[in-house]
């Protein structure tokens, strides 16, 4: 991606981070006695330069929030080192911190100070969060007549207004409606562009390789993947596929495989062979669905035993999707990471056959 | 010696911070009130029923004390019962502050002992105002000697704010972690009050009371405010005094270890 930056200075050094919570609260840390704890976070180790983009992918519970509220300071590790140069801007958990009974304007102003804005030119910036924040007249009312989305965006433009040198981000591009989405997504290109460091925590696999120029994936608490987004990403989907085709003890019967034209077993699919899904030790019925990675389906499609569902050649667009196949019966079901390969412009999932009609009728 | 040393490097951090715990103290009493038409004057309101019930009660309606004297009580109880206020809010607020604040000490990066200093400084700093005021409406009735009160009232006000933030910094973390404490510590500081020379002279009450008396330290510190402002002797100086000043540093030192200890996990119990 942005391979200049390969050499900027580190920003952020993790080595060796972990972070357990006591099994209950005790008193016998007050004595200080050694207590009972579980581990959440385990043997984390990776380095971000100034300028570049981290995201942090794994499941609910991988231990994604407990490492970025190490990274922001809100935690301290139990054990191993955590550096980060610079002013951190933090938007997790948006719109938590703010006070309810204050207004907008004195929400951005008070809590600037306490989030490590520097004080003086407040009155310039104050003016940029209440731009940035869009809430119109609402900016001289307490916060407590806000709607979540007004909550939303005056908590985000609080952060941005701060001008912080890493910018750290779990899941806020997927809150709030597709305006606000947007306007984020633009002030975080601007940001990484302007060389701010950022790091990403994600469900959202494809912003992931959007964004960054490496992934780290988590897996019950332990590093999994470092690497390229890519290829971390992808080793993410494989080993989704792999868990889902295989749910619980019962090993699950139906496989599903991506092929060639020729019937070859593949890793991608080219758009203009169009998308090949084989499947193998299936019920008697089956529906195979395809979903991009946001999970919209994109079509479904009934089938029955064993054989191999073809897509017409130039009609899935290049990029990554999900085939789901699942039985009638409720029962097994079998997940398979799907990428089309190609050059197209179009947006969207589907080539639709079409042709124009010059001048009107 | 190192037990010294951590003492004064917390006293340091909190110096270094006190931007940050200005700010903070600031946002407390800010939100307390606000949407309240006269916000500042519902903190003063209390400590002033209580100084006119008791004053009025005992100062005036209650014979035996009556014979002793009527506007002198009310001065005296005044410096007793406003200091006392003061700490009792202090720690109370002060103790129940990581629980409180949790939701900003999420999403804030700072050192948990800035939060209950902050909180104890705009409770106590708002007492303190309060004291000044009624210092002043008394000064006005001339009742209390003036020069000489306000150039030295400083002092055990500053005492009182070193002993209520030494306790609310130990209390504090155990009342994250076990959150019985704060019930605990308002019994033993309703028993306290009774153990305070607030309403009467404790030496009076003679025996297990007046011993108990003499270890609590808020009995040394009325001791000053009763000399400072009405220049009246302290009882048992030598006593009161070394009680009030070792449980202060006593206490800052137990704040520094239990700090110590618990600091980098404190995040855990949010």
């Amino acid at each position: 991606m942005r391979s200049e930056t390969t050499q900027a200075p580190i920003a952020v050094r993790v080595h060796r981070a972990a972070k357990s919570y006591p099994v209950r609260p005790t008193l016998g840390v007050v004595r200080g006695r050694d207590v009972a704890r579980v581990p959440v976070l385990q043997d984390v180790s990776f380095e971000v330069r100034r300028g570049q983009a981290v995201g942090i992918i794994g499941a609910n519970g991988a231990g994604k929030s407990t490492l970025l509220r190490l990274l922001a300071g809100l935690s301290t590790p139990t054990s191993g080192r955590i550096e980060v140069e610079g002013g951190i801007g933090c938007l997790l958990d948006l719109g938590s911190g703010l006070v309810e009974d204050w207004t907008g304007a004195e929400n951005a102003e008070r809590l600037r100070p306490l989030l490590g804005g520097r004080p003086g030119r407040s009155r310039e910036s104050l003016e940029r969060v209440r731009d940035f924040a869009e809430i119109g007249e609402f900016w001289d009312a307490p916060v407590r007549t806000y709607s979540s989305g007004m909550r939303l965006r005056l908590a985000y433009a609080i952060v941005a207004g701060l001008r912080p040198e890493v910018l750290i981000v779990d899941e806020v591009l997927s809150v709030g409606d597709e305006g606000f989405q947007r306007r984020c997504m633009a002030h975080i290109l601007d940001f990484v562009g302007a060389g701010g460091t950022m790091i990403l925590a994600s469900h959202n696999l494809y912003q992931v390789e959007r964004l960054c120029d490496s992934a780290v994936w988590l897996r019950r608490g332990r590093m999994a993947a470092y690497g390229p987004p890519r290829s971390v990403t992808g080793r993410y989907r494989a080993s989704l596929a792999d868990a889902k085709a295989r749910p619980g003890a019962e090993p699950s019967r139906c496989r599903l495989t991506l092929v060639d034209p020729r019937d070859r077993p593949c890793g991608s699919v080219h758009f203009s062979e169009g998308v090949g899904l084989r499947v193998e030790g299936g019920a008697s019925r089956l529906a195979i669905h395809l979903l991009n990675l946001d999970g919209v389906p994109i079509g479904s499609f009934s089938v029955d035993g064993d054989g191999t569902l073809r897509l017409p050649p130039d009609s899935i667009l290049p990029g990554h999707y999900t085939a789901v196949a699942e039985e009638a019966s409720g029962g097994a079901e079998s997940v398979l990471a799907v990428e089309v390969v190609g050059d197209r412009r179009e947006i969207g999932a589907v080539h639709l056959p079409h042709h124009w009609v010059k001048g009107g009728e | 010696m190192i037990q010294l040393r951590g003492a004064a490097q917390l006293a340091a951090r909190l110096w270094f911070h006190r931007r940050l715990i200005w700010n903070l103290a600031v946002r407390d009493v800010r939100s307390r009130y606000a949407g309240a038409r006269v916000g500042l004057v519902w903190p003063l309101l209390n400590p002033a029923i209580q100084l006119v019930s008791y004053g009025a009660i005992f100062g005036y309606l209650y014979a035996p004390v009556r014979e002793a004297g009527g506007s002198n009580f009310v001065a005296s109880l005044f410096c007793g019962l406003w200091p006392w206020w003061a700490l009792h809010e202090a720690v109370m607020r002060g103790m129940s502050a990581l629980v409180d604040q949790g939701a900003l000490l999420r999403r804030i990066a700072m050192p948990p002992e800035i939060c209950i200093v902050a909180t104890v400084l705009a409770s106590y700093g708002l007492n303190m105002v309060g004291l000044l005021l009624f210092m002043a409406v008394f000064g006005s009735l001339g009742i209390t000697p003036a020069v000489f009160g306000w150039l030295l009232v400083p002092v055990p006000m500053l005492i009182g704010a070193v002993l209520c933030t030494a306790l609310a910094l130990v209390l504090a973390p155990i009342q994250l972690i076990v959150r019985d404490t704060v019930h605990i510590v308002s019994a033993v500081l309703t028993i306290g009050f009774f153990v305070s020379p607030v309403l009467y002279e404790t030496s009076a009450l003679g025996g297990a009371f007046h011993q108990a008396s003499l270890l609590n330290p808020m009995t040394g510190l009325i001791g000053v405010y009763r000399l400072v402002i009405l220049g009246t002797p302290q009882p048992a100086p030598t006593a009161t005094l070394t009680v009030l000043a070792v449980s202060t540093v006593g206490l800052w030192l137990l704040a520094t270890r239990i700090l110590g200890r618990v600091e980098a996990t404190l995040d855990e119990y949010l």
